[in-house]
């Protein structure tokens, strides 16, 4: 596999840390994950089977953890922090989501490891970043999302500003760290010295936001939400959410091409060809609620289905908002083999996401049931033991 | 040093994700080269003119040079034009992959085949090649020619739907393409784990990825809660299905909120200290996250009140000081002026030969080993097609000339 060889451990929880060090057990690496007694917090996330909760039998934390090592370190006991620096001596890379400041004062900070392991890469995922005015403070997901500008462009206008759903500041955090450890390695390669990495979840969804937020420059619109529209279309309109006979639709029609495709696929309305409607930036800017109550009318009696093959027909991008049971269910994640059926112990089969890129010649890990909490305490220490 | 000096990256990509890919290994030392047709340039050329305070930024004829959104998603690259549907431009793009490590493309499955231009064909000219696509679906299966932008595929991994408020139909996040960015970092990774293996083996690589899976695969939390009990998860607003209070609250003037979240019991416990204790917080059944929970909308209802009568940032001030998760939520003006972004540096500045100083957006991670700085602008149309065409390939100038004259460096 492609990180064979690599050893990486991860002392950080939930979804931020984990997700990081999945992509990197994905491709061959030993990951071995650091858990404090009780436990990853994403082990009482859930969900459960009968929404009951269980350590052992938390979805989230089967998709985070698949391919790991659990060993269990107390970092508030000595033995646990002592046990947690041997294991960083014999690593390639240590990857944390706790506190900089409890870090620091257990011990286990980059000052003490890097020093200590010259080759160590040592990446530090946090909410607000390792430097800054804001970086003891506490927070999370809704935190960076709140501080992004994100938050404030999602919702209705007038109405409050939204966060991203099911932790994606978490997601975006940990493929970012795993970005720049792969990065780190390679420089290792020539440099033969590790460093430091300092991944921070409101900065990675500032940087998206604000690199998206450009493109209403052109425009001159405001990045503000504007319900199930995207701001002022983006300039020119359509781009936006649309009700059709049996849910909802994403249209994006914004050239006079992809345009005028629609409209003939919807059967040329007698209205297409009023200049009223040709002018796609004003559409956008200062009419859209007009031009939307048709369109509505042209999609109402279609369903998603019908839309979306249409759609593909003549060539305008336009989608289904589908469910996960969709998702699920997909003829296209089915054939590339997206979900892997794994068998969790006391649950029985489940199809979890692999990786969302396949290489041509290199297999990725093939998915397995987490670990239990502690599985691999014993063979750890007796590792360290034999030196 | 940076890390990635001595790569040479060929980039055909387009719009966002796929340019964006290859920018953040243009940011680390590689010299990548944008390659473009003057007739069917990247869209991200086309949108004319950027309104700076108010005022359209204007130079007759320069139009496309003057992109922010181009210049975030390009900076540090070089400029060369081809057109690859002239069989000798194809060509000349095959001798410039026998001189390149990485070539990125994210046209519609089959356009690079019809190119002559698909991974074995380029392999057989560079052996070791790794070489990423980035299409809408993937390369293979029923919809793989599907043609998409990032709303477009959240909406099809079910994403969109769970953007809303509480018992309403999804607002959806159009807005925010996060899918674009998350397809570009998650490449970056594919890219990256393939350029290690060929440091270790020698081997190239293809890798087919697919923006669908990128936005589906991040959802496994819902796909697990049906899988288990049947229950498809809906959008909840602010609110968590764990946490509570949780949520964003508005403060005094207009438009004006802050997020709050009282993830375990000592938060609860700072909330109390930091708003004095007031009466609605000393039900014992509050002191668990259960019965918090059980006792969401006036919890919610309450904190609000305190909230709105307080300005933005004295109500951030009061609850960070008695560490309780709170922060302001922020316009796109105001992230740019935030103290915290400052220090941090994460926007940075540079200057446009054109558009003059501008701030662009450095690689989102800091490493103590190398810098992930901004160092320039992106580049001019054909820019660098005489380093390109003469120095890499070695073509006399007058060749250069000629192959311009025909519209095949064009």
């Amino acid at each position: 596999m492609m990180l064979s060889g690599l050893t990486v451990v991860e002392a950080g929880e939930f979804v931020a840390a984990p997700y990081c060090g999945r992509l990197l057990a994905d491709l061959g690496a030993r990951v071995i994950k650091l858990e404090p007694p009780g436990g990853d917090l994403a082990r009482r996330y859930g969900p459960f089977p009968g929404g009951v909760p269980d350590p052992e039998k938390s979805g989230l934390f089967a998709f985070l953890n698949t391919g790991k090592e659990s060993v269990v370190a107390d970092f508030a006991d000595p033995a646990g922090r002592e046990q947690a620096r041997a294991l960083a001596a014999r690593a390639d890379v240590w990857i944390t989501g706790r506190p900089c400041r409890q870090l620091a004062e257990q011990g286990l900070d980059w000052d003490i490891l890097g020093h200590a392991h010259p080759r160590l890469v040592y990446c530090a995922l946090s909410t607000f970043g390792w430097s800054g005015p804001y970086r003891d403070r506490e927070g999370g997901g809704l935190h960076a999302s709140a501080l992004a500008g994100v938050t404030w462009a999602i919702g209705n206008p007038g109405g409050p500003p939204l966060q991203l759903p099911l932790a994606q500041a978490d997601f975006q955090g940990g493929v970012n760290a795993a970005c720049a450890i792969l990065v780190a390695l390679y420089a290792r390669r020539r440099s033969g010295a590790g460093q430091f990495i300092d991944v921070a979840l409101a900065e990675v969804l500032a940087n998206y936001a604000g690199i998206g937020s450009t493109l209403y420059l052109y425009y001159g619109l405001q990045w503000r939400r504007d319900g199930q529209r995207a701001s002022g279309s983006m300039g020119p309109y359509p781009l936006g959410i649309f009700p059709c006979k049996d849910g909802l639709v994403v249209l994006i029609a914004r050239t006079l091409r992809d345009w005028d495709r629609f409209l003939k696929a919807m059967g040329s309305p007698p209205w297409a060809d009023n200049p009223r409607y040709r002018d796609q930036v004003a559409m956008g800017r200062d009419y859209p609620d007009e031009v939307d109550a048709l369109v509505k009318d042209l999609l109402k009696d279609h369903s998603q289905e019908d839309l979306f093959r249409i759609a593909r027909e003549r060539g305008f991008p336009l989608a289904p908002l589908r469910t996960i049971r969709d998702s699920l269910e997909d003829p296209q994640f089915a054939h590339r083999g997206f979900f892997e059926t794994v068998e969790l112990p006391g649950i029985g089969p489940v199809k979890l996401p692999r990786l969302p890129f396949q290489f041509s010649s290199v297999k990725p890990r093939p998915l397995a049931a987490p670990p239990r909490l502690g599985q691999h305490t014993e063979a750890a220490l007796r590792e360290l033991r034999v030196g | 040093m940076l890390p990635l000096q001595g790569l040479r990256v060929l980039d055909l990509g387009w719009v966002w994700a796929g340019p964006m890919a290859v920018c953040y290994l243009a940011d680390l030392g590689a010299e990548v080269i944008k390659l473009e047709h003057t007739e069917r340039l990247d869209n991200s050329r086309l949108r004319g003119a950027p309104i700076i305070n108010g005022k359209k930024f204007s130079i007759p004829g320069k139009s496309i040079e003057l992109g922010p959104f181009y210049h975030n998603s390009n900076r540090h690259k070089l400029s060369a034009r081809l057109n690859l549907k002239h069989p000798k431009g194809a060509e000349l793009f095959r001798a410039l992959t026998a001189k390149s490590d990485v070539v990125l493309e994210n046209f519609t499955p089959g356009t690079m085949e019809d190119l002559g231009l698909d991974y074995p064909a380029l392999a057989r000219v560079k052996p070791d090649l790794v070489m990423i696509s980035l299409s809408t679906a993937g390369q293979t299966g029923p919809i793989a020619d599907l043609r998409g932008y990032a709303p477009v595929i959240s909406a099809y991994s079910g994403m969109e739907a769970l953007v809303g408020y509480e018992g309403e139909p999804p607002t959806g996040m159009l807005n925010f393409g996060l899918n674009d960015s998350s397809s570009g970092v998650h490449a970056l990774f594919a890219m990256m784990a393939a350029l290690l293996y060929r440091e270790e083996t020698g081997q190239g690589q293809y890798i087919d990825m697919s923006q669908m899976e990128v936005g589906a695969a991040p959802l496994a939390e819902a796909m697990l809660e049906y899988q288990f009990n049947g229950t498809l998860m809906q959008s909840i607003g602010n609110r968590h299905r764990l946490y509570c209070p949780h949520g964003v609250f508005p403060c005094a003037g207009e438009d004006r909120w802050i997020a709050v979240s009282v993830e375990h019991d000592d938060h609860w416990q700072a909330l109390r200290t930091a708003l004095g204790d007031p009466e609605w917080m000393r039900d014992d059944s509050c002191r668990t996250a259960a019965g918090r929970l059980a006792a969401r909308s006036r919890l919610e209802a309450e904190l609000a009140r305190w909230t709105a009568t307080r300005s933005r940032e004295a109500a951030v001030k009061q609850l960070v000081a008695a560490s309780v998760p709170a922060t302001p939520v922020l316009s796109m003006e105001e992230q740019f002026a935030d103290s915290h972004f400052a220090a941090r540096q994460m926007r940075q500045q540079t200057v446009h030969p054109l558009l003059g100083e501008e701030m662009l957006y450095r690689l989102p991670w800091q490493m103590s080993a190398t810098s992930t700085s901004i160092r320039g602008s992106a580049p001019q149309l054909g820019e660098h097609d005489d380093y390109v065409y003469g120095d890499i390939l070695g073509l006399d100038i007058e060749t250069i000339r000629n192959l311009q004259q025909q519209q095949i460096i064009y």
